[in-house]
């Protein structure tokens, strides 16, 4: 693991503009090597769909396999969409996983915590940029996926104007609007996951353990959810909403599930935010 | 000194939630006051309702005490496609659906899957179903309405030289209403409930109670909006079960017009489209199917149009397809009792996963008896007999044994 965190930080230099800090958090993320692996390893997604389904194109649609995979062949731009649905159970939580776990937990690993704590206000600050790090990477790892998916159906199958679920058609600039709006669904919906990966790493010392409890708690939501019996639960899990994006795709758009996304989503940063903060400002930083 | 009190929004932020979780839903709770309104007056205030414009969500729940088959399917798929299983996941899992509606002649309907629509779009002369999962599009040309009705008003003239008293008859819909009542009557105890709130809206309750103990109906309650006369909801109630056997209600409802673009469809390109023949076209073909080869072929039930027996009035009303309708429909019949493949319509292009998925299910669902095999559910009860015969009815499978022994 590269020990930049703290030695290209200007500390103090922006102390009293949020702005800068969140700047230079934002800096340190990108310059990561493992921030690029994982956004290389999402924009391979997209491209094995379509270089799969590309080379076993037999034009046989079985109905089989994820949604939209079948109407690829027709449409190049259904593979962000199929993409989407692939990346949003697993690798998208897994990717979040590791950049929230790692928020405070890294650089208690690296013994750059203490210097990053001038003052005690410091640490609500330091909590808030690095959260607004981890829901900056959900935004580029999800339009990761939507534009090289966009890209890479362009390239290997003809595009034109795209059927909606309702039947209706729309143009490719209205499409793209929608795939912006989708974009933003799926931030919104990991923004939650965000807030309780940033509290588990306020816990540890470790960064491995916080970034796979992280990820193994989106695992175990989504098995919960996935339970019937446990039917009362559902609206208050993390996961519930995260298919809905499909409800962006409807004509007219559904517009009550990412408002209500967006509503559960508050509820968990307002939760785990505050659990965060009852956390680290308590807390004795030793490292 | 003490830090702990930093740790008292993350007590208190959770208190506030479930606070307002619970707060509103106490809200929703609350019985609206309206103005007193007999059974009666309910009728002829729907009647009112039919040209209203309007659009809303629907949420179906129903508790039928059948295998939840949604619980088997991934996400973003389904528990196969073909038309015996369509039905059964339509009847036995919950689904919502957005409804927009203008006047009686302009409909739509959208079934939201996850991550897949079934809409059904009917505009004055043509009705159309989409299935996002499938891409597939059904065309039906609906018959002119006004030949409908000159063929009705043609029956009723008819009618009318039968039995000249019938002119004088004056049929608003409060006279309407009145001899529907009056004919339900012996059977049906219609009440009006307690005023409760729908979708946001006040509404009446008209309740239909069964008094013939043979049924398995509890009851069947409408909720009507106070201001339009619209149903907001529709609970039926099993007998010995608490939560509504089946119940379909509005969480949302607009009145105001829907975009009329929203009843227009062209199917999109690539879609399969399946036209469904008019009456004339369908009488046409087989005319001259007919035509062709006069006799039919040997082993098929020569009755084909054998009507359905019915059984007793009311609400326990059983109706008897003849021997040879479960055969005809490749349903096993005991004596040369078929595979389960015979049962449902397989296709050769159809996934071998979601055949032994959906056979399991109906082995799951049907019971041994004595003289067949029947379904019970906690609204309907089916039963096949070893003779070939189907009797379904509203009533318990012991009921179905002893109607089929007569």
């Amino acid at each position: 693991m590269p020990a930049e965190s703290a030695q290209d930080r200007p500390i103090g230099s922006g102390g009293s503009l949020g702005l800068t800090l969140v700047l230079s958090e934002i800096a340190v993320l990108f310059r990561r090597l493992r921030t690029w692996a994982m956004i290389g390893a999402l924009a391979l997604i997209p491209i094995l769909i379509a270089v799969v389904v590309r080379v076993s194109s037999d034009g046989s649609a079985s109905g089989r396999g994820p949604a939209f995979l079948d109407s690829i062949t027709q449409n190049g731009l259904f593979v962000s969409l199929t993409a989407l649905t692939v990346a949003i159970p697993l690798f998208l939580p897994l990717t979040i996983g590791v950049v929230a776990g790692d928020t405070i937990a890294g650089e208690a690993n690296l013994g750059t915590l203490r210097y990053l704590l001038i003052a005690p206000a410091g640490r609500i600050r330091l909590l808030l940029v690095k959260y607004a790090g981890a829901a900056l990477f959900c935004l580029v790892a999800t339009l990761t996926v939507v534009v090289t998916g966009a890209i890479i159906g362009a390239l290997l199958f003809p595009v034109g104007p795209v059927t909606l679920l309702s039947g209706d058609t729309v143009g490719i600039v209205g499409y793209f609007l929608r795939l912006l709006l989708l974009a933003l669904y799926v931030t919104v919906s990991l923004l939650g996951l965000s807030a309780i990966g940033l509290f588990i790493s306020t816990l540890t010392t470790v960064p491995v353990g916080a970034m796979a409890a992280t990820a193994a708690l989106a695992a175990v939501a989504q098995i919960l959810g996935a339970l019937p019996q446990l039917e009362w639960l559902h609206p208050w899990l993390f996961t519930n909403y995260w298919l809905g994006f499909a409800d962006l795709l409807r004509e007219p758009i559904a517009w009550t599930s990412f408002a209500d996304n967006a509503l559960l989503q508050l509820g968990y940063i307002a939760v785990f935010g505050t659990l965060a903060y009852g956390r680290f400002s308590t807390k004795d930083v030793l490292s | 000194m003490n830090k702990n009190w930093r740790w008292l929004p993350a007590g208190i932020v959770p208190a506030v939630i479930v606070a307002a979780s619970v707060s509103g839903s106490a809200v929703a709770e609350a019985q609206p006051q309206l103005p007193a309104k007999t059974a009666q007056e309910l009728l002829e205030f729907i009647a009112t309702s039919a040209d209203d414009a309007y659009s809303g969500t629907l949420e179906q729940t129903s508790e039928l005490g059948l295998p939840d088959i949604g619980m088997a399917t991934p996400p973003g798929g389904r528990a196969g496609d073909d038309p015996t299983s369509t039905a059964l996941e339509l009847l036995t899992a919950d689904h919502t659906a957005r409804v927009y509606i203008d006047g009686p002649d302009n409909a739509r309907v959208q079934v939201l899957d996850e991550l897949a629509q079934r809409d059904v779009v009917v505009n004055r002369d043509n009705a159309w179903t989409y299935d996002s999962a499938t891409n597939e599009v059904t065309h039906a040309v609906l018959p002119d309405k006004e030949s409908v009705q000159a063929e009705a008003e043609a029956k009723l003239q008819e009618k009318i030289a039968e039995y000249p008293e019938l002119q004088d008859v004056p049929r608003p819909p409060a006279e309407l209403a009145r001899l529907f009542l009056a004919r339900i009557d012996p059977s049906t105890e219609v009440t009006v409930g307690a005023n409760s709130r729908v979708a946001g809206r006040s509404a009446y309750e008209l309740r239909l109670e069964p008094t013939d103990p043979g049924t398995l109906i509890g009851s069947v309650a409408m909720a009507i909006d106070s201001e339009t006369g619209v149903p907001l909801s529709m609970t039926v109630q099993a007998k010995g079960q608490d939560v509504p056997a089946f119940e379909t209600a509005f969480t949302s409802v607009d009145f105001t017009a829907p975009d009329a673009a929203l009843f227009d469809f062209t199917p999109p390109p690539g879609a399969t489209v399946t036209e469904i023949p008019t009456k004339d076209e369908l009488e046409a073909t087989l005319d001259a199917r007919s035509g062709a080869e006069h006799a039919p072929p040997a082993g098929t039930p020569t009755d084909g149009h054998a009507e359905p027996e019915v059984i007793g009035t009311g609400w326990s009303t059983i109706v008897e397809l003849p021997a040879g309708t479960a055969t005809g429909l490749g349903l096993p019949s005991g004596q040369d009792a078929p595979g389960m493949s015979d049962i449902m319509d397989i296709k050769p292009g159809m996934d071998p996963a979601d055949v032994a998925g959906a056979q399991a299910l109906l082995e799951q669902a049907l019971t041994e008896v004595d003289g067949g095999r029947a379904l019970q559910t906690s609204l309907v009860s089916v039963l096949i007999t070893d003779d070939g015969r189907i009797l379904v009815g509203a009533v318990s499978t012991e009921e179905l044994v002893a109607a089929s022994r007569t």
